[in-house]
């Protein structure tokens, strides 16, 4: 071993170097034919690994690709029958399985449950349970007491009745029934004028009276013949002054003035009161009259000639307002007294009454407007007399508090009445309310009482889940527990939906004419569960709830996805086809090709896709294409211009890359356009136009949305962009999932395509990430 | 480049010509519903107003078989006359709209929706609500927009522009008319917000409270449109090498961003306000529609549901004039952003 070279390294030792401890690695080796180890990879390939490593589109596309098998998977799931039915003319029970609230978990668990929130809801005290709604369908119960005004109901208590006038001419009325007064009794009435919580206030000018209805219109006739004309003589026209008596026996003298000669105006008396007429000289012998006092007034005049009699027919029609009797002075003597005792005997002695038949009549003066109306508020309004057996029907009248008055209807004694313009309502009444979590499911398809004719138990009895023993337990109808029991057995609870039988109604004949129909006549009320009854074997939930024509709509929103999706994807691919070839031709050739077919795509794509399907809708309608005419309408106007995106971006793709010079170099070498077309330029622009048609599926269902939303058609089809847009009246309520869960769905699905697409573009283009980078 | 644009405008002007003419041919050509009302007054007046608006013709008395079946006859029992109504033939009535509109500017009358109101006029009653709506949302959107990408370029890939990033995606992705939903249900269930516009309203806390939700959807999708493409350019910008040369030169990162780097990534941002501005202008059927607005777009809906064919034509021909202008300028702006590309030069 010969010594090469001895050197000194950093540290400062000698090391010799031995030419045997180098050697040469590829000294003999070809290495220009060695072929790559890893393997040769495409561009699609390349684009592939690249995608799956964004996470985004990764996540993107999983979306996707779940709500697409979703759609497919679901409505397949289940029959087409009662709720499931999502077509157009299906649903379930109108009223019992509409909206009702998406369930997935357990009632109770608090978080999409099935359940609301109900608040303020009335709650009757005596059978501890909120107003109207169903046993065991609410739970985490609270409740409140709470004062409230301008309320009534029979579950509350107290208060006092706020009468006010609405008119703001007429006076208002606040009156009782009417009422038979004897005044050999004494009658005493109290009353309250205020509230005890609230104001002391009493308006002024209230009046309490006694008011006698009396005969509304009396009509009065009579016939007068003493004469004396105005014109000396003249007994041709009836002006002058007659006397006599009229049909009351009452003296009466009527003066009639000869009318004014232009205007044919005239006046006169009659009796104390003075009238005015308008003389109709085609009609001379009768005289219409305007009086203040009475509602109409007119006169008929006869002369016979021969015998020389007068006579003149008056009649009249007095309006009567009735008689009322003041029980409170009407100005301002009351105003501020609170709490009244009135004798009703003392204050009616003047008038020297023995019996009267009056309703007690409260009266507001007319309010200066309607937003502050004229008020008293009336409680513990008592009458009462010292006769002990005319006492009851007195007390009927009386009220302790504003809310028992209120709530008397009309066929109860001693209701108090308004007239049109007041109203009353209660004022610091008591009430108890409560907050709740309602079962929307329980309510709907728990337990419910229902009847059964001996016609439906035909069914249950004859696959023999039901035995009745009509020959052991007797036919007569009952309520009894044990006997209906016995009486109605049911064998097999799994076929035979009655959990129990709580009454029969009519006794059970066996039908001797038709022995086949066994015992008829009776009825049944049974306890079952809903559910059972609508064919159910479980109570179902419906993770999406259903609409307001009683369907799931989980399978209406994935079924309406379904058709969506894939007319969307249909309609995408022949758009990308027509698309991909025009935008190549036009962008490839350029010049004149490239103007012309750009005029085409102009005066096309000029027409706004919204009055392009107007149109063609239109056309739609008038051709009559059926039950899917508004589909096919679509489909035209998105084939009509839908390509024009992708057409568009494969010409800008082609004035992109044309120039290059590695298609120069392939014409140089001889390439046909096809060739260059095809093999060259398109490949390289492939990124951006794959983004692009990736995002005309949603721009489809987009487009489909926009349709039914602005209301041009597609109504009743299941689409999901129709579904989403019959959801947008439901802003308030328990309904507002209807209208947020498809709105959901729509944002994951256009999030997760964007994601999608973005993810592919970078994929296929990775230079074009780094305008990012 | 001038003849370039010229060419442009005059070809734009031509296609609009075609396509308004292929608009109004064929609503023309749709067939006028008989209306099967048993009065013949009320048929009259029903015909009447569509022979006033030239879409049908009568003939007093006598059938004319030269213009086809009659839609309808009508026998006023009043006068003892006969109208045999036929609809118009459909180039005569072409020609009448051209002199109506190159001579007067007369694009017919309304029939419902003001009836006897000229169509045009109808439309500009209803633009000022929908261009006030629009300017007044690019007022907010193109400054904020503008600022967020700024913000976002400047300090990218920061925690700050990944969330931004993030929600302008997400915000993008929305369908406008799922945030007019969100917003009237929003409007329901608080007090705020008026559940739909009151522009017309007098007390003025209210008219301004329904402006709200109409500048928000239309300003939020265009605000983050301008983001994402301001960010995208002035990122770029930044990375240049003529940026490095400005830093090399000695001035500081402010004087170099704000001198050559803003200035540079503004020149295709600018022609894109426009076109948005133009775009938006058009696109905002659907708010109006759901938000109750009295403007263009819903007087295009009303148009269509009461077959009011006359301001229907008007208004398409507001709404293509719209889409090309916002075409021709998008066109236009490639050439700002690369002056190499000339969209419709020859191979």
């Amino acid at each position: 071993m010969s010594v090469e070279k001895t050197i000194i390294d950093g540290s400062g030792r000698q090391v010799e170097l031995h030419e045997s401890d180098f050697k040469l690695v590829q000294h003999d080796k070809k290495i220009y034919d060695v072929k790559f180890k890893n393997k040769p990879t495409t561009f699609f390939k390349d684009a592939l690994r690249r995608f799956v490593k964004s996470k985004p589109a990764l996540v993107g596309f999983i979306v996707v690709g779940i709500l697409f098998l979703t759609s497919l998977v679901v409505p397949m799931c289940t029959p087409d029958v009662g709720v499931y039915n999502v077509n157009p003319d299906g649903g379930g029970d109108r009223t019992i399985e509409r909206g009702l609230v998406p369930k997935l978990f357990d009632a109770g668990t608090g978080f999409w449950d099935g359940t609301i929130k109900r608040t303020g809801i009335l709650y009757d005290k005596e059978t501890e349970a909120p107003v109207g709604y169903k046993e065991n369908t609410y739970y985490n119960l609270v409740t409140y007491d709470r004062v409230v005004n301008n309320f009534s109901s029979p579950y509350a208590n107290g208060g006092s009745v706020n009468f006010y006038n609405l008119s703001t001419s007429n006076p208002g009325y606040f009156y009782s029934e009417l009422i038979n007064f004897d005044f050999s009794n004494e009658y005493t009435i109290t009353y309250n004028l205020s509230s005890e919580q609230y104001s002391n206030y009493v308006k002024s000018g209230y009046k309490l009276y006694l008011h006698q209805e009396s005969n509304l219109d009396l009509e009065h006739s009579f016939t007068l013949h003493s004469f004396e004309p105005a014109n000396e003589g003249n007994y041709e026209s009836l002006f002058g002054t007659w006397t006599g008596v009229d049909d009351l026996n009452n003296e009466i003298t009527i003066v009639i003035n000869e009318p004014n000669e232009e205007t044919l105006e005239g006046s006169g008396t009659f009796g104390e009161y003075e009238f005015t007429y308008t003389y109709d000289s085609e009609n001379p012998n009768t005289i219409n009259c305007a009086i203040d006092a009475y509602s109409s007034l007119s006169f008929t005049y006869t002369y016979d000639s021969e015998n020389i009699t007068t006579s003149l027919s008056v009649s009249y029609t007095e309006f009567d307002l009735g008689t009322n009797y003041y029980l409170v002075g009407d100005k301002d003597t009351y105003e501020t007294t609170l709490t009244n005792t009135i004798n009703v005997n003392e204050v009616l002695s003047e008038y020297n009454l023995k019996t009267l038949e009056a309703d007690l009549r409260f009266e507001l003066p007319a309010s200066e407007s309607r937003n502050t109306p004229n008020y008293i508020l009336i409680s513990d309004f008592n009458i009462t007399s010292n006769n002990d057996e005319i006492n009851p029907t007195l007390s009927a009248i009386s009220f302790k508090d504003g809310n028992e008055a209120l709530i008397r209807t009309g066929d109860v004694s001693g209701v108090w009445s308004t007239n049109s313009t007041a109203n009353k309502t209660g004022y610091g009444v008591n009430a108890t309310y409560c907050d709740f979590t309602w079962d929307q499911y329980e309510d709907a398809y728990g337990l419910t009482t229902v009847t059964f004719g001996p016609r439906q138990l035909t069914e249950y009895i004859s696959n023999g889940s039901l035995v009745i023993h009509f020959d052991t337990t007797g036919t007569n109808e009952t309520s009894d527990p044990e006997v209906l029991s016995a009486r109605f057995e049911v064998v097999d609870p799994e076929r035979c939906p009655i959990i129990s039988v709580t009454s029969q109604v009519g006794n059970a004949v066996l039908d001797d004419l038709n022995p086949a129909n066994g015992y008829t006549g009776y009825q049944i009320y049974a306890e079952a569960y809903q559910y059972r009854l609508l064919g159910y074997d479980e109570m179902p939930r419906f993770i999406f709830g259903t609409n307001d024509s009683s369907k799931d709509y989980f399978k209406l929103i994935f079924t309406g996805l379904r058709f969506s999706l894939l007319f969307a994807l249909g309609v995408s691919i022949v758009n990308i086809i027509i698309g991909l070839v025009w935008g190549s031709i036009s962008g490839y050739y350029g010049g004149w090709v490239d103007i012309g077919m750009e005029r085409i795509c102009d005066i096309l794509g000029g027409l706004p896709t919204t009055v392009l399907i107007t149109l063609v809708i239109m056309y739609g309608n008038q051709f009559n294409w059926g039950n899917s005419s508004d589909v096919i309408a679509l489909m035209i106007s998105i084939f009509l211009t839908g390509w024009m995106g992708v057409a568009r971006q494969t010409r800008t793709q082609f004035y992109r890359f044309k120039g290059r010079e590695y298609v120069l170099a392939s014409r140089t070498l001889g390439a046909k356009d096809r060739r260059l077309i095809f093999k060259h330029i398109l490949p390289n622009s492939a990124g951006t136009i794959i983004t692009g048609s990736v995002l005309i599926i949603p721009s489809v269902m987009y487009t489909e949305a926009s349709i039914a939303y602005l209301g041009l058609g597609l109504q009743n089809q299941v689409m999901f962009g129709v579904i989403l847009s019959e959801a947008n009246s439901y802003y308030t309520g328990d309904k507002t999932f209807l209208l947020i869960i498809p709105t959901i769905i729509m944002i994951l699905l256009l999030v997760s395509f964007n994601l999608f697409g973005n993810g592919l573009r970078d994929a296929f283009n990775p230079s074009l990430k780094g305008g990012e980078k | 480049m001038t003849k370039y644009v010229i060419k442009r405008i005059l070809l734009a002007l031509c296609t609009c010509f075609i396509v308004l003419s292929i608009a109004y041919l064929l609503l023309c050509c749709l067939r006028i519903e008989p209306r099967m009302d048993p009065e013949p007054g009320a048929r009259y007046a029903y015909y009447m107003d569509y022979v006033s608006n030239g879409f049908l013709v009568y003939s007093l008395n006598e059938a004319r078989p030269d213009l086809g079946t009659p839609l309808d006859v009508v026998t006023l029992t009043a006068t003892n006359e006969t109208y045999y109504f036929y609809q118009a033939p459909v180039f005569h009535r072409y020609v009448t709209l051209l002199t109506g509109v190159f001579t007067r500017w007369d694009w017919g009358d309304s029939i419902y929706i003001e009836n006897g109101i000229p169509a045009m006029q109808v439309l500009t009653s209803r633009l000022g609500t929908t261009v006030s709506i629009n300017i007044i949302s690019v007022f907010f959107s193109v400054p904020l927009g503008i600022g967020l990408g700024v913000i976002c370029a400047l300090k990218k890939d920061s925690i700050f522009d990944n969330i931004v990033q993030v929600l302008i995606m997400v915000i993008i992705a929305i369908p406008s008319f799922v945030l007019v939903s969100y917003c009237v249900l929003l409007a329901y269930n608080t007090s705020w917000l008026p559940p739909y516009f009151q522009g017309g309203s007098t007390d003025p806390a209210r008219r301004i409270a329904s402006y709200l939700v109409p500048v928000f959807v239309l300003a939020i999708g265009s605000l983050c449109g301008y983001a994402r493409f301001v960010r995208a350019e002035l990122c770029e910008v930044l990375q240049s090498d003529y940026l490095l040369l400005a830093r090399t030169k000695g001035l500081t990162r402010r004087q170099a961003i704000m001198r050559h780097a803003f200035r540079n990534a503004m020149v295709p941002v600018l022609p894109s306000v426009v076109s948005e501005f133009i775009a938006i202008l058009g696109g905002s059927m659907i708010l109006e529609n759901l938000y109750q607005i009295n403007g263009v777009g819903r007087l295009y809906m009303e148009a269509f549901n009461a077959k009011d064919y006359s301001v229907l034509m008007a208004d398409m021909a507001f709404y293509t004039a719209i889409g090309l202008l916002a075409s021709i300028i998008v066109d236009l702006s490639y050439g700002f952003i690369d002056p190499r590309i000339r969209m419709g030069a020859k191979k």
